[in-house]
Parts: C-alpha cells; structure tokens; sequence
C-alpha cells in the first residue's frame, strides 16, 4: 500500500511540474513566468499610407482619326464631314486620388495645322459603369479648341477602369463653322488633341 | 530535467512519509492537495519590426484600381496558454482596432491560420476572414487547455488584409498609425 502511495504522489507531482512548464513554453517574452498567470492581452502596431496621383489615359483600338468633306450633292448644300478610318469611339479612362475635399478635372486641346472655318467636337459621355469611387462629370458636346476646355469635372477619388467600353466615351465630329463659312481652305490638316488630367481646385 | 523532477519528488514524499509512519503507526494514508488556477496568457511574436506597413499605390494603366501593397514581409504568431476550469467555457482571442482609426473608405481583415506548432490540448480554431474594427471580433475559438508552444511557427500565424470598401471615401490623408490588440478572453 505504501509503494503505491509513493507511486501515485510521485506522479501527482510530476503532473504539476509538467503543467507548470507547459504555462511557460506558450508565452514570449517572459509571460510564461508570470505567478499571476493573467495577461490576456498583446498588441501591435499597423501603417498604412495614402498618397494622392492622378493618371489618364485613351483606349480604342485605331486612335488615328480621319474625316473626309464630302461635295455637296447639291448646289447650294454645304459641306459635311463624314470619318472615314478610325474607332468611332474613343474611351477616357482615368484613376486619381484626391486629397480631402479636392478634386480633378479633365481638359483637352487641339494642336498642329489651321483648320479655319471648320469646328472639330467631341462628345464626352458621362462615365460607364465598371469603376468605382467619384468619378466625374463629363461635358457633353464641345467645340476643340488650341486653349484648353474642360470636358469632365468634379473627380474625386476614384477609377473609371481601363480598357473600351469604360470611362467617358468620346465621339468626335466635325463640322463647317457657318459663321467663317468664308475661311474654309481646301487641304489637308493634321491635328491632335491632347488630354490632361489637373487639379480642379 | 524529468529525471531530476522525479527523484527530488520521490525523496520529499518519502521523507513526509517515513515522518508520519514512524509517528502514527496506525495510519497509513497520505492527503496530497494541489491546485492549479486558471491561467490566461497571450503574446504575439513576430519577426521584424513588430509593425504592419500598407501602401496605396497607383496601378499600373489608367483606369485601374489602386493597388493595396504590404511593404514588409512579416510574420506574426499568436502564443497562448491556457488552463479552465473545470466547468469554464472555451476562450476566444478577439482582434480590435485601438489607439487610431482606419483611414476612410478602407477595411482591414485579418485571418488566422489553424493552429500549429509545438503545443498540446485543445487549442483554437480560426474563424476565417474576419472584418477588424473598433470593436473586438473574434478570430479565434474554441481554446479550451492548451499552450502552443512559444514564439514564431508556434500557434496561429496572423495573415491582414487592407481592403478599398468605399473608393469615393478615400483621401490622400499621409500615414495613419495604429495599434491592433489581441486579447484571450473567456466566452
């Protein structure tokens, strides 16, 4: 009776002793060593960092546009421009970031040869559906000219996604200027409009 | 060590024994009491700094989504040892935003892995992807008595996730700091 008396404190005690280390292996720094056996709780630290930017971009498969002046069929018509190669739609896309309250907006401008008497527009769609946050405004129908106008406002943050079909569509036309009928010039001119992507505010 | 542990434990109690049998010839029983209080501990162990960094980056063509980038390599392990009574309920670690505030527009997730590691008993399991706030929000359950064993590969590792929740709401704002507790809690 006695021997296993002694077999069973020892075991008693050993089962202590495991118990007592397996407190200490579970804990870093020390808390495994704790009498009061009572820290619940750890913590760390979590950065995160925002920086505002703003990118821009067209997307169509052919961004080479031509419009040809057909004659008049007619006398007296005047004349009217039809495309003849090229995507008939472009698409804006852009992704921005905007600080606080702030806002972006799109601008656009024309460059290269003199096309007196005729008006080169672009239709701005508002945007599609496929990007998320505050995209903007986009300005309808508006004639293109060598000063910059705005053809969409009031970007937040956000994204239009990239690609066709996403984004402002643009459709461009172009058109005799009835009242500089008289400057009208048979050539050929080249242009090409230019997209900015700037603070609004 | 177990060796040692045994023997000085075989010595004491022979000693308390030989004690009282030569003083009560008649009794031959020996009372042994011990207790074991409940015990609650946690730690996180990580390799690095200790801090999380995330990065909002523009993405790589016009249009595109910012890109959420974590730009340490970290690992994060969550330690804990336990011992209930006999009649407690298991214990949660419950994960909480303090000491700052997540930017606007954004969610953080954090997703511990199933336990692994050195430890024994009933350790917890991982509720999966959890949404962090304020307010603390299990990640893990069910830890009944258990330890995982002590520091990195030991316990569940810690897996966090910045997600962009409301694009219109995010604002170039800097740095935001903040601090993510953990604590062992008993429901």
């Amino acid at each position: 009776m006695k021997k296993v008396t002694f077999l069973l404190a020892a075991i008693l005690v050993l089962g202590v002793s495991s118990i007592a280390k397996a407190q200490n292996n579970g804990n870093g720094n020390g808390n495994g060593n704790s009498p009061a056996q009572e820290d619940p709780t750890a913590a760390h630290a979590l950065n995160i960092s925002i920086s505002s930017y703003s990118m821009i971009g067209l997307a169509g498969s052919n961004q080479a546009l031509a419009f040809e002046a057909s004659a008049a069929e007619v006398a007296g018509d005047k004349v009217v421009f039809t495309q003849s190669s090229g995507s008939t739609s472009l698409w804006l896309n852009y992704s921005a970031i905007a600080e606080g309250e702030n806002t972006y907006k799109v601008t656009a401008k024309v460059t290269g040869d003199a096309h007196d008497g005729l008006d080169v527009k672009v239709n701005v769609s508002s945007a599609s559906t496929g990007g998320a946050g505050e995209t903007g405004t986009g300005a309808g129908e508006i004639i293109l000219t060598s000063t910059e106008s705005d053809v969409v406002t009031g970007i937040g943050s956000c994204y239009t996604g990239a690609g066709e079909e996403l984004g402002h569509e643009l459709t461009y036309s172009v058109s005799a200027n009835e009242d500089n009928y008289g400057d009208i010039a048979a050539s050929s001119p080249s242009l090409i409009v230019t997209y900015t992507i700037t603070d609004e505010n | 060590m177990k060796i040692i542990t045994t023997i000085l434990a075989t010595l004491l109690m022979s000693l308390v024994l030989c004690q009282q049998a030569s003083a009560q010839l008649d009794e031959e029983t020996v009372h042994i009491g011990f207790s074991l209080p409940e015990v609650a501990l946690m730690d996180v162990e990580y390799i690095g700094n200790g801090t999380i960094e995330f990065e909002l980056s523009p993405s790589a063509e016009s249009g595109g989504s910012p890109v959420v980038r974590q730009l340490t390599s970290q690992e994060f392990w969550i330690n804990y040892s336990s011992a209930l009574g006999k009649f407690s309920p298991d214990r949660s670690i419950v994960a909480q935003i303090s000491g700052g505030t997540l930017p606007e527009g954004l969610e953080l997730y954090i997703q511990a892995t199933d336990y692994s590691g050195n430890g024994e008993g009933k350790t917890g399991a991982s509720v999966g992807k959890v949404k962090v706030g304020s307010d603390p929000r299990p990640i893990i359950t069910g830890i009944g008595s258990a330890y995982t064993g002590n520091g990195i590969g030991n316990g569940h590792q810690l897996n966090f996730e910045i997600d962009i929740s409301q694009m219109e709401k995010v604002s170039a704002s800097g740095a935001h700091d903040f601090t993510i507790m953990y604590t062992l809690t008993d429901n």
